[in-house]
């Protein structure tokens, strides 16, 4: 293994025992647990479908809460406390640490978020009324592979909502500077960029033709659009849709993913 | 000697380095040379520019204006003490080292670090139930890890007993063998008089004085280092030179 590989595996062992080992981590998760298997409930009986479309609005709240709070403090406690001073003086590079971070802090992330995912998927094989549901078509069968293609474009968006949580954890300066920014950039994500399009569209500056674009430039929407094209949307009828293009929310994820973690790596040793 | 000024020993060569923040001038043309095995006490007032000299030998800050030159023959190149140390919590002892130990190439005996700094018998200790002077001598054993040539050390003893000054003053003397240069920034004045092999005292951003803590006491007529910095910056003070700017505590 390279050493640039294993030192990253290194960090991202630590960062994992760092979160894992905290009581609010424990605390973070069986409140979110919670409210999952609380709506899980809330639509037993209903198949894989029905939970897939009860849970898609809370996870668009909760996963970015979850992944700022398991994030925005990776790199900044480090700063505070002036241990990024004493990693600065190893051989170590900044994308090799804040990778390390990332990896380390997503392996737990993706525990908290998609262990209840599955285990609300109980509700349905406990309380389902039919066994097979059918929609429309002979071709819209309910299946759990419509379930766990929700879980898994789930735990990439809470991925990406972490790489974020992270580049505004190297930007910060103060503890409290880290929590406003990271409380605003949660806003932006669950709202504030949906509600910028809506506004334009609504002011005629942006164009209705190039709509499906500039909704997947929000990691929100790029993840609901994503749910209704290729989870929801595969067994629901037409008119079930994302309203934007798969390959630019992939993209427009996969961006702002990239994007943050860089702007963490360049800015984490400064 | 080499052709360049240096030589063989010499692990740390600044010359005429500047550095301001905004308008304010820290440092003003500080020339230095570490050699190895021995200790620099660098001395001076608050704000005199100790800590920002210390942060650009140890590479975290650039330097505005002049060279640094560091002896570049281990994983690695500086071993880095702050003046508030502070690690992860809910790590122990053993596992903190062990983590710093592994991001070096080098084999690291972590029971002999935490053995040289006396920190052997809490090994098993989380890191926060530390006492303050434990944290420093963590601190200090962290900065050992991967045998760097150059020990950068800010204020290793302020705030501790006396007793635990003694022996971080003893580990630092221990600490420049085997080829290793350690520049400390202090106001211990009967540590520095013990284990300096050589002391400069800064002030307002350049060096006003410098030597061996005998040659010192001998240049302003003193009997103590405390009378030496009294003396020296004073004299500074009268002549006119720089006064009052600098950053930070150091």
């Amino acid at each position: 293994m390279r050493r640039g590989a294993r030192i990253a595996l290194i960090i991202a062992q630590r960062a994992f025992d760092s979160v894992t080992r905290s009581r609010a981590l424990l605390a973070l998760a069986t409140g979110y647990t919670f409210a999952i298997l609380g709506f899980a409930w809330a639509s037993r009986g209903g198949g894989y479908l029905a939970l897939s479309m009860n849970l898609l609005t809370p996870l668009e709240v909760l996963v970015p809460l979850v992944a700022v709070a398991v994030g925005y403090r990776s790199i900044l406690d480090d700063r505070l406390r002036g241990e990024l001073d004493v990693l600065g003086s190893y051989p170590l590079a900044g994308r090799t640490y804040v990778l390390g971070t990332f990896l380390g802090r997503a392996a737990a992330l993706l525990v908290v978020v998609v262990v209840p995912l599955v285990i609300a998927m109980g509700t349905v094989l406990l309380f389902r009324i039919e066994r097979i549901s059918v929609l429309a078509t002979h071709a819209t069968a309910d299946s759990p592979i419509v379930y766990l293609r929700m879980v898994v474009l789930t735990a990439a968006f809470a991925l990406v909502a972490l790489a974020i949580a992270i580049g505004i954890s190297a930007l910060s300066a103060s503890s409290r500077g880290g929590l406003a920014v990271a409380v605003v950039t949660a806003l932006a994500l669950v709202i504030g960029l949906d509600l910028g399009v809506v506004a334009g569209l609504a002011a005629d500056v942006v164009p209705a033709d190039v709509l499906d674009v500039l909704l997947a430039a929000s990691p929100l929407s790029a993840y609901r659009g994503l749910v209704f094209e290729l989870a929801v949307g595969s067994v629901a009828p037409r008119a079930v849709s994302g309203g934007i293009d798969p390959v630019a929310a992939c993209g427009s994820l996969t961006l702002w993913a990239v994007g943050s973690l860089s702007i963490a790596a360049d800015t984490v040793f400064r | 000697m080499n052709s360049d000024g240096t030589d063989d020993t010499s692990v740390l060569e600044l010359r005429d380095v500047r550095k301001s923040f905004g308008d304010v001038t820290v440092l003003d043309g500080v020339t230095l040379r570490a050699a190895a095995d021995s200790v620099t006490c660098l001395l001076g007032p608050n704000g005199s520019g100790k800590t920002t000299l210390l942060s650009i030998v140890a590479g975290l800050l650039d330097a505005d204006g002049g060279s640094v030159e560091r002896r570049d023959d281990t994983g690695r190149v500086v071993g880095y003490l702050p003046q508030r140390p502070a690690f992860r919590s809910r790590f122990t002892v053993q596992e903190t080292i062990e983590f710093y130990g592994r991001l070096v190439p080098a084999e690291v005996d972590v029971d002999g670090i935490l053995a040289r700094v006396g920190l052997d018998g809490v090994a098993d200790r989380r890191v926060e139930h530390l006492s303050g002077g434990m944290t420093r001598l963590l601190g200090l054993a962290q900065a050992t890890v991967g045998s760097p040539s150059l020990l950068v050390l800010d204020e290793p003893a302020s705030g501790l007993d006396p007793q635990l000054r003694r022996h971080i003053a003893s580990v630092i003397a221990d600490l420049a063998t085997d080829g290793t240069a350690v520049i400390v920034a202090t106001h211990d004045l009967v540590a520095t008089d013990r284990i300096a092999d050589e002391v400069r005292i800064l002030d307002s951003g350049s060096f006003v004085a410098s030597g061996s803590p005998d040659a010192l006491r001998a240049e302003t007529g003193t009997d103590s280092l405390d009378d030496v910095l009294d003396t020296v910056i004073e004299r500074d003070e009268t002549i006119g030179v720089r006064s009052g700017i600098g950053g930070g505590d150091g």
